[in-house]
C-alpha cells in the first residue's frame, strides 16, 4: 500500500472524459456569447451526460450503462428537437394533454432523463456502483476513523 | 403579502406546525451530545429522511413562492429551474453520494471543508471553501428568512419586523437546541407537509382555471410566447438556467451534507428515486399557481397582483378552502423553514470549524458549546441582513445558488473523482467563483454590464470555474499525479 502511495502516475482513468467536459464547457462558452441557443442546448446536455459517465466511471461505462448514456442523450436531443420543432411550425394552439405541443414536450417530456437515470442507479448499485464486497473491504481497510466522531 | 389574519383555521395551522417544530427541538436536544450530532446528526439517517432533506431542502421557499412567481412574470421560463432539479438529485448521487460518504467513513468529515483539506490537504482550500459557504449562506438565509417574517406577518397580521421575531425565534429554538438533527427531523415532517398540500392544490387550481386546457388557450390568447416552452425570459437564459440547476444542484451545500449523515451506505441505492418521485408531486405547483393565477388576471376575473411574489398567497386565500389553505400555508413556511435552518447549520460550522482549522490547525475548543452560539450570530446577522434587501425574492435565490455552484461543483464534485485535481486548480476555482459571480452581479445590478443574450451569470461563473479548474489542475500536473492519502485514494477508486 504504502509503495502505491508514493509511485507517481501519469494518467487517471478519467482524463478523457474530464476533457470532454472542459472541451463542452468552453464551447457552451463560446456559443452563448453569439447567442447560438440550438447548439449551446445541445452542448448543455452534453455535459450532463458527461458529468453523469465520469460518475459511473470508465470500468463501469461498458455494456448497458454505456447504452443507456447514449440512450440519456438520444433522448434529451429528441426533446428538445420536438420542442424547438412545434415552436416553430405550429400555427394555432394545438393542445397535447392540457398544454400547447411544444410546452408539452418540455413538461411531459423531459422527466425521463432524471426518472430513468434514478431507476438505473438503482438497479445497478449491488452491481456497478458500490458492490457489497467492495463495500466490506473498504470498510476493513479504511473504515474506523470517520466512525470516531 | 396578503394579510390572513382572519382566519383562524390558517393562524391554527400554522401554530401546530410552529409547535411540532418546538417539539422536535426539544425531542432534538436530548440526542445532541457533540459537534458530530450537531452538525452531521451523528451519522444517523435513514433512506427517507435522507431523500425527504434532500428534496425539501432543494425546493424550499423559492419553490412556493419565488417559482410561482416567476411563472406569473414571464410564462413557462422559469419551468426550466423546476424540471432541472431532478437531474440534479441524479447527478448529485452518482458523482458525489457515495464519494462523500466513503470520505465519512474513513475520516472524521463533519463538512464540505473538511472534506476538501482531506482531499487536497494545506489550510487554503478549507478557508476559501468556508468563506465560499459563509457568503452564500447569508446570501440565501436572507431571503429565506425574509420570507419567514413575510408569511408570518401575514398569517398573524403583524408588522414584518413582529413576524421576523415569531419565526426566528422558534427557528433559533430548534436550531441552537437539536443543531442538524432537529433540522433533518422537521426536514421529514416539512416534506409529508409539502407533498401532501401540493397534491390538493393542484386540484383547486384546475378548478379555479376551468382545467388546464381552458388555462393554456387563455394564456395563449394573451402572449402565445408565454405558455410556450421558453415563455418570455429568452432561449438562452432558460437554457444557462437549466445547466446551472441541473449541474449545479451538486454544489448545493445544505443538500449534499446530508450525504455524510447517511447510517447505512447502502440505502444510498434507492434514495435519488424517491427523492426525484417526490420533487415530481411538487411540480405541479411551482407551475399551476403562476399560470392560474397569470389565466385568471387576463380574463378579468382577478385583479392584476402588485407583486408576482404574490401568486401563491392570493391564490390560497381566494380560492381554496381555509383549512386547505392553512396546511399549505404550514407546507410553504415549512418549506422556508427546512432550507434555513440547513443553511443556519453550515454557517455555524464554518465559524466554529472551518474557519478556525483554517487558521490554528483545530476547531475551537468546547465546539458544540460555540456552534449554539454561532446559530444565534448566523441567524441574528442575516435577519438584518434580510431587512435591507429590497429585490425580488427569487432572483435572490437564484444569485446564492450560483455562488455555491460555481465554488462547490468543480472542487468537491469533479475533485473528489479526478485524481489529477490539485490544490491549486481547487484555490483557483473557488477565488474566480467568488470574484466572478459578485463582480457580475454587482455590475448587473447597478446596470453597467450584463451579460450577452440573457445569460445567466451563476451559469457563466459555473462554466468559467469549471475550466479554470480543469485547466489549472491539468498545467500543475503535467509531470505526473500527486500521490494521494491510501484512504483517499481508495475512496476515489471504489
Amino acid at each position: 500500500m504504502q509503495a502505491a502511495y508514493s509511485k507517481i502516475i501519469m494518467k487517471d482513468k478519467h482524463d478523457r472524459v474530464i476533457l470532454q467536459i472542459f472541451t463542452l464547457g468552453l464551447i457552451a462558452l463560446v456559443l452563448a456569447l453569439f447567442n447560438f441557443w440550438v447548439p449551446f442546448g445541445l452542448t448543455v446536455f452534453g455535459i450532463l451526460v458527461l458529468t453523469l459517465a465520469l460518475g459511473f466511471g470508465p470500468p463501469r461505462r461498458s455494456g448497458m450503462i454505456r447504452r443507456f448514456l447514449i440512450f440519456l442523450y438520444l433522448a434529451y436531443v429528441l426533446i428538445f428537437a420536438g420542442m424547438v420543432w412545434f415552436d416553430r411550425t405550429t400555427e394555432g394552439l394545438h393542445l397535447v394533454l392540457g398544454l400547447p405541443a411544444a410546452t408539452a414536450f418540455l413538461i411531459y417530456g423531459i422527466w425521463i432523463v432524471p426518472a430513468s437515470t434514478a431507476l438505473l442507479y438503482g438497479l445497478v448499485f449491488r452491481s456497478s456502483v458500490l458492490p457489497e464486497d467492495k463495500i466490506k473491504q473498504f470498510l476493513a481497510d479504511h473504515g474506523s476513523k470517520g466512525r470516531k466522531s | 403579502m396578503t394579510t390572513v389574519s382572519h382566519s383562524p383555521v390558517i393562524v391554527t395551522c400554522i401554530v401546530v406546525y410552529l409547535a411540532a417544530c418546538f417539539f422536535i427541538g426539544i425531542w432534538a436536544l436530548r440526542r445532541t451530545h457533540s459537534a458530530a450530532d450537531f452538525f452531521v446528526a451523528g451519522k444517523s439517517l435513514g433512506l427517507i429522511v435522507l431523500a425527504a432533506a434532500f428534496f425539501s431542502n432543494i425546493m424550499s421557499g423559492f419553490g412556493f413562492v419565488g417559482g410561482p412567481g416567476l411563472v406569473y412574470e414571464s410564462g413557462m421560463s422559469s419551468v426550466w429551474i423546476v424540471v432541472a432539479a431532478p437531474i440534479g438529485f441524479c447527478v448529485s448521487w452518482v458523482i458525489l453520494a457515495k464519494r462523500m460518504r466513503l470520505l465519512a467513513e474513513a475520516r472524521e468529515i463533519l463538512t464540505l471543508p473538511d472534506a476538501v483539506e482531506a482531499r487536497y490537504g494545506g489550510s487554503w482550500p478549507r478557508f476559501l471553501m468556508a468563506v465560499a459557504i459563509l457568503l452564500g449562506v447569508m446570501g440565501y438565509l436572507g431571503t429565506q428568512v425574509m420570507a419567514v417574517g413575510l408569511v408570518l406577518g401575514a398569517v398573524f397580521g403583524v408588522d414584518l419586523a413582529t413576524g421576523l421575531l415569531i419565526g426566528l425565534s422558534v427557528l433559533a429554538f430548534y436550531s441552537v437546541a437539536g443543531g442538524i438533527i432537529a433540522g433533518v427531523y422537521t426536514d421529514l415532517l416539512q416534506g409529508l407537509l409539502m407533498i401532501v398540500s401540493a397534491a390538493l392544490v393542484f386540484f383547486f387550481i384546475l378548478k379555479a382555471g376551468g382545467g388546464m386546457s381552458e388555462i393554456s388557450a387563455n394564456l395563449w390568447r394573451m402572449d402565445p410566447d408565454f405558455i410556450g416552452p421558453w415563455g418570455t425570459r429568452g432561449r438562452l437564459t432558460v437554457l444557462s438556467w437549466y445547466l446551472l440547476f441541473a449541474l449545479g444542484a451538486a454544489g448545493q451545500p445544505h443538500a449534499i451534507t446530508k450525504f455524510l449523515m447517511l447510517k447505512n451506505i447502502r440505502d444510498l441505492r434507492w434514495g435519488v428515486l424517491l427523492a426525484v418521485s417526490c420533487y415530481m408531486i411538487l411540480t405541479p405547483l411551482w407551475i399551476g399557481i403562476g399560470s392560474v393565477m397569470r389565466s385568471l388576471v387576463f380574463s378579468g376575473t382577478q385583479q392584476p397582483l402588485s407583486s408576482p411574489d404574490q401568486a401563491t398567497p392570493i391564490f390560497l386565500l381566494t380560492y381554496t378552502p381555509p383549512l386547505l389553505a392553512g396546511i399549505v400555508f404550514a407546507g410553504l413556511l415549512a418549506a422556508i423553514m427546512s432550507t434555513a435552518d440547513s443553511f443556519i447549520n453550515l454557517g455555524a460550522a464554518a465559524l466554529v470549524r472551518d474557519i478556525p482549522t483554517a487558521w490554528i490547525g483545530r476547531p475551537l475548543r468546547h465546539e458544540l458549546a460555540w456552534s449554539r452560539v454561532a446559530t444565534l450570530v448566523v441567524l441574528g446577522a442575516s435577519a438584518l441582513f434580510a431587512l435591507y434587501m429590497e429585490n425580488l425574492l427569487a432572483l435572490l435565490g437564484t444569485f446564492g445558488w450560483g455562488t455555491f455552484a460555481a465554488a462547490i461543483v468543480p472542487s468537491i464534485a469533479i475533485g473528489l473523482n479526478w485524481k489529477r485535481a490539485t490544490r491549486a486548480g481547487c484555490v483557483a476555482s473557488i477565488l474566480i467563483s467568488i470574484v466572478l459571480n459578485f463582480a457580475l452581479e454587482l455590475l448587473a445590478r447597478h446596470e453597467i454590464f450584463h451579460l450577452p443574450y440573457g445569460m445567466n451569470v451563476g451559469c457563466f461563473t459555473l462554466l468559467v470555474s469549471l475550466g479554470i479548474f480543469i485547466g489549472v489542475s491539468w498545467m500543475t500536473t503535467r509531470d505526473g499525479i500527486l500521490p494521494l492519502p491510501p484512504d483517499i485514494e481508495a475512496a476515489m477508486d471504489l
